[in-house]
């Protein structure tokens, strides 16, 4: 998982990130490749992407990366993303309300208001990061169904919590800071 | 004004003869903040084909009793009422949220008013002061739920459910049944009790202000939690410094003065009104969450009505 930043002075539309995995002596293992899930990141914007290999980690003596990216497009990123809930793994009570979902997960709880275009659809990402600004989580969400007819500029809408069960991440991310990209088409 | 004449003068008329009773089982609300709630509702209720002003009124009003008077409609939600919910450390004086912290309750409640509208959702623009007023912080919650409700698609109660979804304490139902309880569609009728003690400042005070170094004045205001109005004691309870060990319930705060100046929120807790020996300032930029956001500083140069620190 990683960061990728436009370091260009337009806009940009899809990217694709391809790490190629290198063995000691330099001949190709495998090559990986993602499409960032943000889209139409303005220049000087960073994005999250990951990606995963088959390789074993103790194989790869070295990775060369490589970023292609389209021209920019229609994507509306013309939103402000509010947070309403950031609900920690483990606590059985939050705002003084005790919890009703009892397995305690760590909840992600977003909306929007739309000051660009009609939308009809629109996406959610989120990159929490540890101290060293690190990402060390990715995840995506959509609309909640009741807006599955889009939203009209100057409308609201929520998205679908995320929601982590696993011990592991949801306690780490209760100790991370998290960035949020909403892109909608 | 965005509103006419004719439209307040009609929505009086709703308020004096049409759906409001004095029932004893009538949810108390106060009357400075059901007027507030009333006319945003009658403004946005204009724009929807599919509510009337009374419905909406009731989708708003319904947000505040859980959220502020920890969810029963016999007692009047406090216009002041300070979130004490929250422990992240950050909010706590100088991001010290341990027992060696000498100034706990310079506490900055990250949400606050009827509504607890907080600086991670909507309307970060607005300070303390406006989410107390209501007369400010019922359009901001009535436009936002308006612009939801249109967007949303489903039956009346699911698009409640979702226009809700802003307010955690609405959950598991404790807002629907507050608006079965308040709204009678068959008559479009409300039934709300008006409690004439509580007005849209709910005991906030409005003065003027200027700084060590300038004597040009601004509106600012004193927000001192023993004058609050309305039911406090979903929010005004020991242990008043707080507890340390995970946050909650947080401290709760002495009384500050709150403005809004150059797109910076400014809490400045001043000796005479704490009783510590330094006068303690912190500064969030609008767009910002106050979590992890905030600038503390041991000192101020807030002159309230004219009154320079030492």
């Amino acid at each position: 998982m990683g960061l990728i930043r436009n370091e260009t002075t337009k806009k940009v539309g899809e990217v694709t990130v391809t790490a190629v995995l290198r063995s000691e002596d330099g001949s190709e293992l495998e090559k990986a490749y993602t499409i960032v899930p943000v889209g139409g990141i303005r220049p000087g914007e960073p994005a999250p992407f990951s990606i995963d290999s088959s390789t074993p980690v103790n194989e790869v003596a070295s990775i060369d990366w490589s970023v292609d990216a389209s021209p920019g497009n229609d994507i509306s990123r013309n939103f402000d993303v509010r947070v309403y809930d950031q609900i920690p793994y483990g606590v059985n009570e939050y705002k003084g309300i005790p919890r009703e979902d009892k397995s305690y997960p760590y909840v992600l709880s977003t909306g929007i208001r739309n000051y660009g275009q009609n939308i009809n659809t629109a996406k959610l990402v989120v990159a929490w990061l540890n101290q060293n600004n690190e990402v060390v989580w990715i995840e995506t969400t959509s609309l909640s169904e009741a807006f599955s007819d889009g939203v009209k500029q100057d409308g609201s809408a929520n998205f679908k919590d995320i929601v982590i069960e696993d011990k592991k991440i949801g306690s780490l991310l209760n100790n991370s800071q998290y960035m949020i990209w909403v892109v909608g088409e | 004004m965005k509103k006419s004449r004719f439209l307040i003068l009609t929505f009086t008329f709703l308020l004096t003869i049409g759906p409001i009773t004095n029932a004893a089982s009538a949810a108390k609300f106060g009357s400075g903040p059901l007027d507030d709630v009333f006319d945003a509702a009658n403004y946005e209720a204009q724009y929807i084909s599919d509510l009337t002003t009374n419905e909406l009124a009731a989708i708003i009003l319904a947000i505040t009793w859980p959220e502020a008077a920890g969810g029963s409609t016999s007692v009047t939600p406090s216009p002041m009422t300070l979130s004490r919910g929250d422990g992240h450390s950050g909010l706590w004086s100088f991001e010290n949220r341990s027992s060696s912290n000498s100034y706990k309750r310079a506490f900055w409640h990250p949400g606050i008013g009827l509504w607890q509208i907080d600086s991670a959702g909507f309307a970060r623009e607005l300070g303390a002061h406006d989410r107390i007023n209501s007369a400010v912080a019922a359009p901001v919650v009535a436009d936002e739920i308006a612009a939801s409700w249109e967007s949303s698609i489903g039956t009346d109660s699911e698009r409640r459910n979702e226009v809700w979804q802003p307010w955690y304490a609405c959950n598991n139902g404790a807002c629907e049944d507050i608006f079965q309880q308040i709204y009678d569609s068959s008559n479009d009728s409300l039934n709300i009790s008006r409690d004439y003690s509580v007005s849209s400042m709910g005991g906030m005070e409005e003065t003027y202000c200027n700084t060590t170094y300038s004597y040009n004045t601004f509106t600012c205001y004193k927000i001192d939690p023993s004058q609050a109005e309305g039911y406090t004691g979903s929010w005004i309870y020991s242990p008043y410094e707080g507890d340390t060990s995970d946050g909650i319930p947080s401290p709760l705060t002495y009384s500050f003065w709150s403005y809004v100046q150059y797109s910076d929120e400014h809490r400045h807790w001043l000796g005479p009104d704490t009783g510590y020996n330094i006068d303690i300032r912190a500064i969030r930029d609008t767009a910002d969450n106050a979590r992890g956001n905030l600038l503390w500083y041991n000192s101020s140069y807030l002159c309230p009505e004219g009154n320079c620190p030492n």
